[in-house]
């Protein structure tokens, strides 16, 4: 499995100049104010793991993982795996680049500011990842590419008026609002490191169905 | 000799295709020539054995094993060379050590990186940029770098100039010089097997029509060249199919010795595995 990751990260490496002048171009936006930081980090990881899916079509890379010792199982593991990777060193760079900017313009650090930030744009790239890879793993990065931007567009619809339904339901409860504002801080990461857990064991089964 | 694969009762099902019921074993320490045309199922079948897709019925042993529970041991020992099937194209060639060591437990990055020099093999080239035939070799090496047991490719050769395919069947050659080592090549050109193939298994039509020695091929099986007019003196269940041309006739038949006897005045010419591979596919049939 470990070669794999490897594989994802080295094909990373391999557009390593062109995402590194990306991100930068979008950190100093974010930073000129014209862009969310969170959206930054949150974007950049999921193309540049999206874009490995990618890269492994173009020459059917999966049939030749599968052949692998245990290719399949090694298959998914290291997809998850390398998103955790690419999200801890993404969060280290971002991190230093706020402090260094919050430092320049302010003379003082944010610091538990840019935590607070960092660790919830973490939570909300895993989510998207969550609904993501299982797609993915099920149909393929060309059929997955069109699924997942409609349920992208068709979530954010539903969460819309969702979160409508929900604010006039239960600000009438004050059991709940009570219960939620008390715990969210640990329930909130839970929630989310719950549903990246469940969507790991569904690619799992979704991808030893999957035929190439 | 033990059978490396034993196939029995594999049946493989889509909507305009049916690969089986099919038996096949193959023993070890030989080189098995799988030809057939192009949708006979030939890689359906690879395909079967290395787990890619999921067989509907019977069973796949390698090594002894079963195939799916012992997927992750029975794959260390076996190298693959698959048909536009590979790394990324952005992958450098010497990343694909880098990543081949986290992979196979016996992976010999000396050995790799020999063969890359041998075969001129640019390191850093990404594998896109690489022709077709140092592709191909790549491939090859990469498929034998962790010393595998048994070789399984799929159309190996085919687009390759006559140079490429000489070097990298002599590759192959190489690698079957162990005794312990198999491989099991499939192909639609057939003169890669006349000189090395043990054994010639035939599939068409997701059937396997044909399975013997390739001694056992030259030695029996023959064309029959006799006029049209002499075709009806020919005892039926000798003919295995036939085809008609404007003057004359041939006739694929099995048990060359015997037919010498009995048709004296006729020729009999020995069959090249294209000749037998159209004569079965497309030559027409007594009964």
């Amino acid at each position: 499995m470990l070669g794999l990751i490897k594989k994802d990260l080295l094909m990373m490496k391999q557009n390593f100049k062109l995402y590194a002048f990306i991100l930068i171009i979008y950190l100093i936006l974010a930073f000129a104010g014209q862009m969310n930081i969170s959206f930054v980090f949150t974007f950049f990881s999921v193309v540049m793991i999206f874009n490995t899916f990618a890269y492994d079509a173009q020459n059917n890379w999966d049939a030749y993982a599968i052949s692998l010792p245990n290719g399949r199982k090694n298959v998914v593991n290291s997809k998850y795996l390398s998103t955790l990777i690419l999200m801890l060193v993404l969060c280290v760079i971002v991190t230093i680049f706020s402090i260094i900017i919050s430092y320049a313009n302010t003379g003082s650090v944010a610091f538990l500011e840019t935590f607070y930030i960092m660790f919830y744009s973490a939570l909300a790239t895993m989510i998207v990842i969550a609904f993501m890879f299982p797609v993915i793993f099920k149909f393929g990065v060309e059929k997955g590419r069109v699924i997942i931007f409609s349920l992208i567009f068709l979530a954010s619809f539903i969460i819309t008026i969702a979160l409508n339904v929900a604010t006039n339901i239960f600000t009438s409860s004050n059991v709940f609002t009570e219960f939620i504002s008390k715990y969210y801080a640990i329930l909130i990461p839970l929630v989310c490191i719950g549903i990246f857990i469940i969507s790991y064991f569904i690619s799992l089964k979704l991808y030893s169905k999957r035929e190439f | 000799m033990e059978n490396i694969i034993e196939i029995k009762n594999l049946v493989k099902k889509y909507d305009d295709f049916k690969l089986g019921s099919l038996d096949l074993n193959i023993p070890s320490g030989s080189i098995i020539g799988l030809i057939g045309e192009n949708g006979a199922g030939k890689t359906t079948l690879i395909k079967c054995i290395l787990n890619i897709i999921n067989r509907d019925e019977g069973s796949i042993k390698v090594f002894g094993k079963d195939n799916k529970e012992y997927e992750g041991d029975i794959k260390e020992d076996i190298g693959i060379v698959l048909d536009n099937i590979f790394f990324p194209e952005i992958i450098q060639v010497k990343d694909i050590d880098t990543i081949m060591k986290g992979i196979y437990k016996n992976w010999n990055s000396e050995v790799f990186k020999k063969y890359l020099q041998d075969f001129e093999l640019p390191r850093k080239s990404i594998i896109k940029n690489l022709s077709k035939g140092m592709r191909k070799k790549l491939e090859i090496i990469t498929a034998i770098s962790h010393s595998p047991k048994l070789l399984i490719l799929d159309e190996p050769t085919s687009g390759l100039d006559p140079v490429v395919r000489s070097e990298v069947l002599e590759i192959f050659m190489d690698f079957i010089q162990d005794e312990e080592h198999s491989i099991l090549l499939s192909t639609h050109i057939t003169s890669d097997l006349e000189h090395i193939a043990d054994k010639i298994v035939f599939i068409d039509k997701g059937n396997i029509v044909l399975d013997k020695t390739r001694d056992e091929l030259l030695e029996n099986y023959g064309i029959l060249k006799c006029d049209k007019d002499y075709f009806d003196k020919i005892d039926k269940k000798d003919i295995m199919a036939y085809k008609k041309n404007k003057y004359d006739c041939e006739i694929l038949i099995n048990n060359k010795n015997e037919i010498v006897k009995k048709y004296p005045e006729c020729i009999i010419d020995k069959i090249t595995l294209e000749e037998l591979m159209v004569l079965i596919i497309k030559g027409e049939k007594v009964c």
